[in-house]
């Protein structure tokens, strides 16, 4: 029985627990105004490497630009990073792009 | 439930899942060699400008070249009974070295007329909201090391 709990937390260990790795990461130029923020982010679930397509990055310069109407996003923050479920063998990894700037109207 | 006996197993079931597994085995082989994995190495989102006064046209540019995984190579080479095809492939391997994202390429060059590119696109206006993504779609031994653009040329508006 107990050699059962500790198959089972084992499992669930290995199972259940992720890795973060950072891929990449950018900034460009910080403005003098800083104080409305403004924060996109896309991502993508993807099982056992399969995986066809990267179009979800594109649409993060448009979501920023959409909490920013009228004005200038600068000082853009971007971070790229993997996330690996069952880290045994990264069977479900999620990539996920965040992207933080500041808005000046 | 169906209750098959032995000789309607080998006369019926057996042909019938032979053909089903070759079909399935195709399928894989198909599966394997036809699809292109997409691995993304690095994201950059430029600044945005997104003022009324002007007015934008969004754009798309992509540079690429072929990867060789020379591992890849010389695995297969090795399957094929040729260690001499390995040997090579590490030889190459060794004047390969530093940092990489993705497979070597033979022309280092592919991707330094982005700039020349941009500004084809965007010959007299100011380009915003640069999205460069630098991709990867994987084939077996071979890959697409991708370069890929995407940004707005904003141009006064006429009022």
């Amino acid at each position: 029985m107990k050699w059962n709990m500790l198959l089972i937390m084992a499992f669930l260990a290995t199972g259940i627990t992720g890795c973060t790795f950072l891929k990449s990461v950018s900034l460009t130029n910080i403005p003098q105004e800083r104080s409305k923020v403004v924060t996109a982010t896309r991502e993508k679930g993807i099982i056992f490497y399969f995986n066809f397509d990267t179009d979800y990055a594109d649409e993060l310069s448009a979501d920023l630009r959409s909490q920013c109407e009228g004005g200038v996003v600068s000082g853009i923050f971007t971070k790229f990073e993997n996330t690996c479920y069952v880290p045994l063998f990264c069977f479900y990894t999620v990539d996920r792009v965040t992207a933080t700037g500041y808005c000046k109207q | 439930m169906h209750n098959y006996s032995g000789s309607t197993f080998f006369l019926v079931l057996y042909p019938t899942l032979a053909m089903y597994t070759k079909r399935i085995w195709l399928l894989l082989l198909l599966i394997m060699f036809l699809h292109s994995c997409a691995y993304v190495y690095q994201v950059q989102v430029g600044d945005i400008d997104d003022r009324e006064s002007f007015e934008p046209t969004p754009f798309v540019i992509r540079v690429s070249e072929t990867g060789v995984n020379l591992e890849e190579v010389g695995a297969i080479a090795q399957a094929l009974g040729s260690d001499s095809g390995k040997e090579g492939a590490e030889f190459l391997k060794m004047f390969q070295m530093g940092p990489t994202t993705g497979n070597p390429v033979y022309n280092e060059r592919y991707a330094e007329d982005l700039l020349l590119l941009i500004k084809q696109k965007c010959p007299d206006g100011r380009v915003s909201g640069l999205t460069s993504i630098r991709e990867q779609k994987k084939y077996p031994v071979i890959s697409g090391e991708i370069v890929k653009i995407t940004g707005n040329c904003l141009r006064k508006r006429s009022s």
